[in-house]
C-alpha cells in the first residue's frame, strides 16, 4: 500500500499548503455610472418673484439609508414654469443626468400625476425629442385652489411614445420599465 | 444496447481488460485458419442483459458486405456467406442503443450479444444492477440516443421527463433541474465527475453543460450524496461521457435538427479513433434560433446561440495505468424576453394584467438584444487510474473550471452593452479516491477531495454587485462500504466537508469601502440502503440519509434589487446550515417484462431550510417602492411519491402511465413551500415495428400530459394567482435505414401538439407571457 500511502500524504500536504487563510483583494467599487440619487422639480412662477423646488435625494443609491423628501409650498392661482434637474451626487462630482436624458429623448418620457387633480401640468411644447414627442423636462403648471395632495414624478426608459394618449402625458398606455417614480406631498395655500 | 461481458457501466478495470472486443479478437485470431472463401458462418443469440431472455427481431448488419439478419423467437440469428476480413458491425434493436462494433472475421464465429433491453424503459423506469457508483439509491439514465433525439433542448428540458424530475425556468431557454423539489444551491451536477462550479444560486442561471457532449445522463434520486463533493440534500445529476469505442476506423456522427417554434437550428458532430497509443473523441455543437412563439404572439427577444466542444483523449500505459484527459467549452448567448425586463412594482402590476406582453413584436427575428446572457464555461480535467489487482484500484482526478458569466440590462446611453452583472468564476478541483474488496462480497470506496473557488466581480458594470467576491476552500472525506450478493445489498457511507470561505462585501452605506467576512462550516452527509429482490418479479430498497448544506454567499450576502423579479433582496449572514433528514422506498414489479410498475415514495424533512420571503414591508427607492424579500430559516417538509407503470398490449404496443405527487409545507407557519412542481400525469401509448420497407426500428408515440394546478400557496405568497392546470399532447415518429455503410436515423416530434395556450407555474416568466405554442423538430442522424 506504498502507493495509497504516499497519495493520501501529498493529497494532505496539497491541502493544507492551499488552505492558508488567503483573502480576497479588495474590490474595486464601481463607479455606478446609471445612479440617479437627486431629483429636483424647480418651479419659477410667471412674475420670476418665487421660485420653488421639490427635492427627492438618496445619496446612497437602493437600500441603505431611507431617502429625504421635501417640498415647498405652491401660491394659489399661479403659473409656473417647471424643471426638471436630475442629478448624481454620489461622487465628489456632481454629475447631471438630465443632459442624457435629453439626449436620448426617443426613449425617455417624464409623467406628472397630481392627485387630487387639481392642478394642471403641460408639456412644454418646445421640450420634444426628434419623433416631435414631449420629453417632458421642461413644463407649464398651474395652481387653481388652496388643497393638499401629491405629485408623482415618473420617468420611463423606452415606453411606446406613440401609444395612445401618452403624448398628452397619460401614462396608462406608455409601457416602459421605469426608471424614477417619487410621490411628493404638495400643499397649494 | 450491450455486448456479452462489455460492461461498460461498471468502473471495474478488471471487466474492462475482460471486454468482448479483446476477447473476441483473440477468439478469431485463434481461429485465424485457412480459410479465404468466403463461406464463414457468424451465429449467435441476442439476450436481454438483464432478465436473460432472448430477444426477438433484433438487426444484425455487417456493413462492409451488407448482409444482414433478424433474430428468431429464440434470439439466435445466422449470417452465411461471408467473406472474411475486417467488418463493422451493427447490432440493433427497438429502442436500444445502436451499437456499431469491429470485428475481424476469420472463420466460422459464434457471438453472443446482450441487449439492454431495458434502455428503451429509462425514460420511466429505473434498471438496478449496472451503475455501481450509485449503489442502492433510486437512479435513472439516459442514454446517448435519448439524449439526441432532444437535441433541441437544454439539460433540464431533457431531464423533464423523468418522473420525479422538473424544471424551474426563465423563460422557455433558461433553465434548470428540480429532483424531487430541490434544485440550485440544494441540487449537485457534476459533469464528468467535477461538481460544476458556477452561479447556481439564481433561478436564471442555466448548468452550463452541453447534454450532446454526454455519453449518458443519470439522475440519482437519492437521500445523501456521499461520494461526491458539493451542495446536495439528496438530488443529483450526473453527465459523463462514453468511453471511446474500441474501434481502429475514425468515425463519425452527424447529426442535425430543425425546430419550427424558434426556427432554430442545430448541428452535431461526435468523431472518434481508437488508437493504441491514443485514443481520442471530438463533440462539436453548435445551435442557434430565433423568437419563439405562444399560440398568439411572438415571444420577442428569445433568441439562443450556443457553440459548444469538447475534446476526450485516452491512452493505457501497460496494463495498470489508464490514463484520460477531457477539456469542454461551453458558451452561449441567450436573449431574455423584453417585455418580463421591468422597473418597480406597479410596472410589474401592469405587466402582469396585460394581454400581451410589452415590446412584442409582430414579426419574427433571431435578433438578441439586453436583457440578455452570455455564459462561458470552460473545463479541464486530467484522470489517472491505477489498477493494483482485480478488486482494487486507485483514481485521482484534477481539474480545473472557468465560468463567465455577464448579464446585461437595458440601461441608458448605450450601457446595455455593459454588462449589468459580470462574475468570473475559477475554480481548481483535486480528488483521490480508491475501491477495494474486503473481503467475498464486500466492497469499500474511500476517497478524498479538494475544492477551491474563486468568484471574482468585473469592475466595470457600473453597478453595485449583487453577489460579493469570496474565496472558498473546501476540503472533505468518504468512505463507503457495499454488501451485495445477487440479490441483495447493503450501503452504508458517510462523508464529512469542511468549506472556509472569505467574503468581501460592499457597504450599503456612504462612503463605500470593503467589509469582509469569513464562514466556517463543517457538513457531515450519511447515508444507508437496503435492496433486496424478492424473486424475478418483485424487489425493493429503502434508503435514509443525513445531509447539511451550508448557506450560500446569495442568501448570506445579497443586498439588491433583483429586477427580474421586482424585489428587494436582503440577505442574512447569521443563517445557520441546513439540516436534511430523507428517507425513500422504492417498489420494482416486474411482470414477464410485460408489465413493469415502479413505486418511488420519500419523505425529507429539512431544518432550518432557507427561503425568501415577502416581508411585510417596502423599501423606496427613486424608482418607487419596491416589496422586501428576506432570507429566512424554518422547518420545511417534503414528501411525495413518483409511480411509473408500464404494460405491453402486445409484441408492437405498450402503455405507459407516469404519475408524480409532491407536497412541500413550511411547518412553523403551517403553509406551502414556494417554487414546488405542481402534480403531473402523463399518459403514452407506444407502437414499434421492426422492419418496414427497408426501415428499421420504427417507432411512434403519442403522449398526453396532464400538470394539475399548484395548490399548496395561499395567494399572498405570490404576486399573481398560480397558473390554472393544463393539458398538453405530444407526438414522436422515430425511424432508421441502413444504407451500405451509412445508418440513418431520422425523428419527427410535435410539442404542444394542440397548440394550447397555458403558463406554467415554475417558470418565472409566467407573470409577463404565455408559454411555447406548438412546435415541431425533425432531425436527422447519420454515422459515417
Amino acid at each position: 500500500m506504498k502507493f495509497k500511502s504516499l497519495f493520501f500524504s501529498s493529497l494532505a500536504l496539497l491541502t493544507v499548503f492551499n488552505a492558508c487563510n488567503d483573502e480576497p483583494e479588495d474590490p474595486i467599487i464601481a463607479n455606478e455610472s446609471e445612479l440617479i440619487t437627486t431629483v429636483i422639480y424647480e418651479l419659477i412662477s410667471e412674475s420670476k418673484a418665487d421660485t420653488l423646488q421639490l427635492t427627492f435625494r438618496d445619496l446612497d443609491g437602493d437600500g441603505g439609508m431611507a431617502p429625504e423628501i421635501s417640498s415647498d409650498t405652491l401660491k394659489a392661482n399661479t403659473n409656473y414654469t417647471g424643471l426638471i434637474k436630475l442629478l448624481d451626487e454620489s461622487g465628489d462630482d456632481t454629475e447631471d443626468i438630465t443632459v442624457e436624458v435629453s439626449a436620448e429623448g426617443e426613449e425617455h418620457q417624464l409623467f406628472y400625476l397630481v392627485q387630487p387633480d387639481s392642478i394642471a401640468i403641460s408639456y412644454n411644447s418646445a421640450n420634444v425629442d426628434g419623433n416631435g414627442n414631449p420629453v417632458g423636462i421642461s413644463t407649464q403648471l398651474s395652481t387653481g385652489g388652496a388643497f393638499q395632495g401629491s405629485l408623482t414624478i415618473t420617468l420611463r426608459h423606452e415606453p411606446d411614445k406613440f401609444a395612445d394618449g401618452v403624448a398628452d402625458g397619460k401614462i396608462d398606455n406608455a409601457g416602459g420599465e421605469t426608471d424614477i417614480e417619487i410621490e411628493f406631498p404638495i400643499a397649494v395655500e | 444496447m450491450q455486448v456479452v461481458k462489455r460492461t461498460s457501466r461498471s468502473s471495474s478495470p478488471l471487466r474492462w481488460n475482460k471486454s468482448l472486443l479483446g476477447s473476441l479478437f483473440f477468439l478469431v485470431s485463434a481461429f485465424a485458419a485457412n480459410a479465404q472463401t468466403c463461406d464463414v458462418i457468424v451465429k449467435g443469440i441476442i439476450n436481454d442483459e438483464h432478465s436473460e431472455d432472448p430477444i426477438q427481431f433484433a438487426n444484425v448488419y455487417l456493413e462492409e458486405s451488407r448482409q444482414g439478419a433478424v433474430s428468431d423467437e429464440n434470439g439466435s440469428f445466422e449470417l452465411e456467406g461471408i467473406c472474411p476480413g475486417q467488418y463493422h458491425t451493427v447490432v440493433s434493436h427497438i429502442g436500444c442503443e445502436t451499437k456499431r462494433i469491429f470485428l475481424n472475421i476469420t472463420s466460422d464465429t459464434t457471438i453472443n450479444f446482450e441487449l439492454d433491453h431495458g434502455s428503451h424503459l429509462l425514460h420511466e423506469i429505473a434498471i438496478r444492477g449496472h451503475h455501481s457508483e450509485e449503489g442502492s439509491q433510486e437512479s435513472h439514465t439516459l442514454d446517448a440516443e435519448s439524449i439526441n433525439e432532444n437535441s433541441e433542448d437544454n439539460l433540464a428540458g431533457i431531464l423533464d421527463g423523468i418522473a420525479g424530475v422538473d424544471q424551474i425556468k426563465t423563460g422557455n431557454t433558461i433553465s434548470k433541474p428540480v429532483v424531487h423539489g430541490l434544485s440550485g444551491n440544494r441540487l449537485l451536477v457534476l459533469n464528468n465527475g467535477v461538481s460544476q462550479s458556477g452561479q447556481q444560486w439564481g433561478a436564471d442561471h442555466a448548468p452550463a453543460i452541453d447534454p450532446l457532449q454526454a455519453g449518458r445522463i443519470t439522475v440519482v434520486k437519492g437521500v445523501s450524496a456521499v461520494e461526491y463533493q458539493g451542495a446536495s440534500l439528496g438530488g443529483v445529476v450526473l453527465v459523463q461521457p462514453s468511453a471511446i469505442d474500441r474501434d481502429p476506423h475514425l468515425h463519425s456522427d452527424l447529426s442535425y435538427f430543425y425546430q419550427t417554434n424558434g426556427r432554430g437550428h442545430g448541428f452535431h458532430t461526435s468523431t472518434s479513433r481508437y488508437n493504441k497509443i491514443l485514443s481520442w473523441k471530438l463533440n462539436t455543437t453548435i445551435k442557434k434560433s430565433g423568437d419563439l412563439k405562444t399560440p398568439n404572439y411572438f415571444l420577442t427577444n428569445t433568441g439562443k446561440e450556443e457553440a459548444n466542444a469538447s475534446l476526450q483523449l485516452e491512452r493505457n500505459f501497460g496494463e495498470r495505468v489508464k490514463a484520460d484527459v477531457f477539456m469542454s467549452s461551453f458558451n452561449t448567448r441567450l436573449g431574455i424576453l423584453r417585455g418580463s425586463h421591468i422597473g418597480n412594482l406597479n410596472d410589474l402590476q401592469e405587466a402582469m394584467i396585460r394581454e400581451e406582453p410589452f415590446y412584442t413584436n409582430d414579426s419574427f427575428s433571431y435578433l438578441i438584444q439586453p436583457p440578455s446572457q452570455e455564459v462561458n464555461h470552460h473545463l479541464g480535467k486530467v484522470h489517472v487510474k491505477y489498477i493494483l489487482n482485480d478488486s482494487t484500484w486507485f483514481d485521482v482526478n484534477a481539474a480545473v473550471q472557468q465560468n463567465l458569466r455577464k448579464e446585461f440590462d437595458v440601461r441608458r446611453s448605450g450601457r446595455s452593452y455593459t454588462p449589468a452583472l459580470s462574475l468570473d468564476m475559477r475554480s481548481a478541483f483535486l480528488e483521490g479516491k480508491f475501491q477495494t474488496q474486503i473481503r467475498q462480497k464486500w466492497l469499500l470506496k474511500s476517497g478524498a477531495q479538494y475544492m477551491r473557488k474563486d468568484n471574482v466581480n468585473a469592475a466595470n458594470t457600473g453597478i453595485l454587485p449583487l453577489i460579493p467576491d469570496y474565496i472558498s476552500d473546501l476540503v472533505g472525506a468518504f468512505t463507503v462500504a457495499t454488501y451485495k450478493t445477487d440479490s441483495f445489498a447493503f450501503e452504508l457511507g458517510a462523508r464529512y466537508d469542511l468549506e472556509d470561505r472569505r467574503v468581501v462585501t460592499i457597504s450599503q452605506d456612504l462612503p463605500r469601502r470593503p467589509v469582509r467576512f469569513n464562514d466556517s462550516y463543517h457538513n457531515l452527509n450519511i447515508g444507508a440502503g437496503i435492496h433486496i429482490d424478492l424473486n424475478n418479479s418483485i424487489g425493493w430498497s429503502y434508503n435514509l440519509g443525513f445531509a447539511n448544506r451550508n448557506p450560500e454567499v446569495n442568501e448570506l450576502y445579497s443586498n439588491g434589487l433583483h429586477q427580474g423579479v421586482s424585489g428587494y433582496e436582503i440577505g442574512d449572514p447569521n443563517l445557520e446550515s441546513e439540516r436534511s433528514f430523507k428517507q425513500t422506498f422504492n417498489v420494482l414489479v416486474n411482470l414477464n417484462d410485460r408489465l413493469i410498475v415502479e413505486g418511488l415514495g420519500y419523505l425529507q424533512f429539512i431544518n432550518d431550510y432557507i427561503y425568501l420571503n415577502p416581508e411585510n414591508a417596502s423599501i423606496l427607492t427613486i424608482r418607487g417602492a419596491f416589496p422586501v424579500f428576506r432570507y429566512r430559516q424554518t422547518d420545511a417538509r417534503i414528501y411525495g411519491f413518483d409511480l411509473v407503470a408500464t404494460h405491453d398490449l402486445n409484441r408492437y404496443s405498450r402503455l405507459l402511465l407516469k404519475y408524480a405527487h409532491i407536497k412541500g409545507t413550511d411547518l412553523e407557519r403551517n403553509v406551502g413551500l414556494v417554487n414546488l412542481p405542481s402534480n403531473k400525469i402523463t399518459g403514452r401509448l407506444s407502437f414499434h415495428i421492426p422492419t418496414f420497407f427497408g426501415l428499421e426500428n420504427i417507432e411512434f408515440h403519442i403522449s398526453d400530459k396532464f400538470v394539475f394546478q399548484q395548490s399548496n400557496i395561499q395567494p399572498w405568497q405570490d404576486f399573481l394567482a398560480v397558473p390554472d392546470a393544463y393539458n398538453l399532447i405530444n407526438a414522436e415518429l422515430v425511424m432508421e435505414k441502413q444504407w451500405k455503410k451509412r445508418r440513418v436515423k431520422f425523428w419527427v416530434r410535435s410539442n404542444n401538439l394542440a397548440n394550447t395556450r397555458y403558463r406554467e407555474y415554475l417558470n418565472r416568466l409566467r407573470y409577463f407571457a404565455d408559454e411555447t405554442g406548438i412546435d415541431v423538430v425533425i432531425g436527422a442522424k447519420m454515422s459515417l
